[in-house]
């Protein structure tokens, strides 16, 4: 045996665990999860339905409902928590700051928690005689039922899981685009300056254009995330012991989100195959979804 | 959503010339402290409520200080869930475990994408950052029937098991060992006689500990939080993962809100100190990695 195939002998050892597990673990899932979505699927019998599930799919109301949740979801949590964060980080970023090493761990914390506990302890913020309520009736408002449980109406759920997955994952943002900043040359900027663009032109014409790879890598995990919202909603909307029972997605499912409905689908109503066809719905979204925003950001070649 | 593209913008040494703009520091401040409380407060919000009786909580003005409830709250939440320490427990050694094999196997591939060249190389590369993409949900179903057919549910293996093949974290170890450290060192050690797995565990782990650590960290967290998979996959309360406890006593009406928030104070504080201890160093790893900078 030569050397290089000695090497490379080696070499497929070492990486031979990922590729097998992944087989395993990711290709035979996703494989077998394709077939899933067009059969009805029980531990005993399999049965192959065709596009059964896919022609349920586009009369279901309810996926329908969960569809737009999670669309709107997504739209408002990625346009504000971008907008939000890229504020936030331009203030961090700003000469002469002291303190950043507190603000950066601040903003990290609600990153690392659970979405669970966040859920149930937002639960209580957003309660009817909540800290929210209490804080917006200081000032004349209200009271909001944030989460519909006192009036029946679902009007306010999608704001709150908005608010609460703003709240939890902003921070994180944060620190992604002050790396980007930091990676930006002050140089660049000060030519500008010299030039005479003011700060907003700086920001418009250089800063964003060159934090576009940042951006469409933020806004990619964005959209992914919140298209997957799953643990916070379902704690703030009643938690496990509303699954089964219709109420899943709090009143007027106006939380359902479509993760919460491929639960539900298959762990509740025990229809595997169904459930399914929704996860492939959700796929082909996130793949256009990513391969658009891809489209849109370096539209100008910038890249 | 740590998961890291494969970006490359160079990251130039940060400069430090100092500026001649004024700082545009009281607006800044501002921003940046209405920012912080309110990522921290709700934290606050729930230690303290924690202290007070659920029919206090609820009552119209909500309490703004300490309350005498814990005891009762706690012995509530043992009552409700007699497993609740050992959920805790189950966490802890799904984070464990699960980071030591991810760390270990993540290395190990990583290595072998850095300093070895072999036929197919590139493709398979390629082949595991486009695993990177597959979104979770899509794997679910199938997951789950797969997990029962293996006889693996209420057991720790699908958790630990699978660990062995994260894209990200072979990814990451990739880029850590091919530019942080000197290819020199890989070939002194050879001729030292140094064979190829003793290169590996004596050389190339120890010098990848900083990126190991990050990795590990974030690994950790995500094992600790663990609960879509838990839900589905452990049916008895003893196998609960803390998420799964917690989410348990949640119930559509009459929950103990008082026994529930010190559930979820008891399962914050790891995770507070994991922000106090480590967060700078999380942090620098993470958002330098995210961007291919070293």
């Amino acid at each position: 045996m030569t050397e290089s195939t000695r090497r490379a002998v080696w070499a497929y050892l070492f990486v031979s665990p990922f590729y097998l597990s992944f087989l395993a673990f990711g290709v035979f899932p996703i494989g077998f999860g394709f077939y899933l979505a067009f059969t009805r699927w029980t531990p005993d019998t399999t049965t192959w339905v065709g596009l059964a599930n896919v022609v349920n799919l586009a009369q279901d109301g309810l996926i329908h409902r969960a569809l737009y949740n999670s669309l709107w979801l997504m739209g408002t949590i990625t346009v504000l928590q971008m907008g939000i964060a890229l504020l936030i980080a331009l203030a961090l970023s700003s000469t002469r700051l002291r303190g950043r090493e507190l603000f950066r761990a601040a903003f990290f914390l609600p990153y690392v928690t659970s979405p669970v506990v966040l859920g149930l302890l937002w639960g209580a913020i957003f309660a009817y005689t909540g800290l929210l309520n209490y804080a917006l009736g200081l000032v004349g408002v209200g009271p909001v039922d944030w989460l519909g449980f006192v009036t029946g109406s679902g009007t306010w759920i999608k704001p709150a899981i908005a608010l609460v997955t703003i709240w939890q994952y902003f921070g994180w943002n944060v620190l992604l685009f002050s790396a980007g900043l930091q990676a930006i040359p002050r140089e660049i900027g000060e030519a500008a300056r010299m030039d005479g663009a003011n700060e907003a032109q700086v920001l418009r014409w250089v800063t964003l254009p060159l934090l576009s790879r940042v951006t469409f890598f933020i806004a990619s995990i964005t959209v992914i995330g919140s298209m997957q919202l799953f643990d916070a909603p379902l704690m703030l909307l009643g938690g496990v012991a509303g699954a089964g029972s219709g109420t899943l997605g709090g009143a007027e499912a106006s939380g359902l989100t479509l993760a919460m409905a491929i639960y539900d689908t298959a762990f509740n109503y025990g229809q595997f195959g169904y459930a399914a066809a929704i996860a492939l719905l959700l796929f082909g979204l996130l793949v256009l979804l990513t391969t658009g925003m891809r489209r849109l950001l370096f539209r100008e070649g910038l890249n | 959503m740590s998961q890291a593209a494969p970006l490359s913008i160079a990251h130039p040494a940060i400069r430090r010339t100092p500026s001649r703009r004024p700082a545009r520091a009281p607006i800044a401040y501002a921003l940046l402290w209405l920012a912080a409380l309110t990522a921290v407060l709700p934290f606050a919000w729930q230690f303290m409520l924690a202290t007070h009786s659920t029919s206090d909580i609820a009552g119209t003005t909500p309490p703004f200080s300490i309350g005498g409830d814990l005891a009762t709250n706690y012995r509530a939440l043992m009552a409700y869930a007699p497993y609740f320490w050992r959920s805790l427990a189950n966490s802890a050694v799904i984070g464990v475990a699960s980071t030591a094999v991810t760390v270990l196997f993540s290395a190990l591939g990583g290595y072998a994408f850095a300093r070895y060249d072999f036929p197919a190389k590139e493709r398979l590369f390629w082949l595991l950052l486009l695993t990177m993409m597959i979104p979770g949900q899509l794997g679910l179903i199938p997951w789950y029937i797969q997990m029962t057919w293996m006889g693996w549910t209420n057991s720790f293996l699908p958790f630990v098991v699978p660990a062995v093949g994260n894209a990200f974290g072979t990814f990451w170890m990739r880029q850590y060992i091919s530019s942080a450290i000197s290819p020199e060192l890989f070939d002194a050690a050879r001729m030292d006689g140094c064979g190829e797995l003793s290169t590996f565990w004596r050389i190339a782990f120890p010098l990848a500990m900083p990126a190991a650590a990050t990795l590990a960290i974030t690994t950790f967290i995500a094992g600790w939080n663990a609960f879509l998979g838990p839900l589905i996959v452990m049916t008895d309360p003893s196998m609960y993962t803390y998420a799964v406890a917690l989410a348990n006593l949640r119930g559509v009406h009459g929950t103990d809100v008082g026994a529930l928030l010190v559930g979820c104070s008891i399962a914050t504080i790891p995770m507070l100190v994991v922000t106090i201890v480590g967060s700078r160093r999380l942090i620098d790893g993470l958002t330098a990695g995210s961007f291919g900078g070293q």
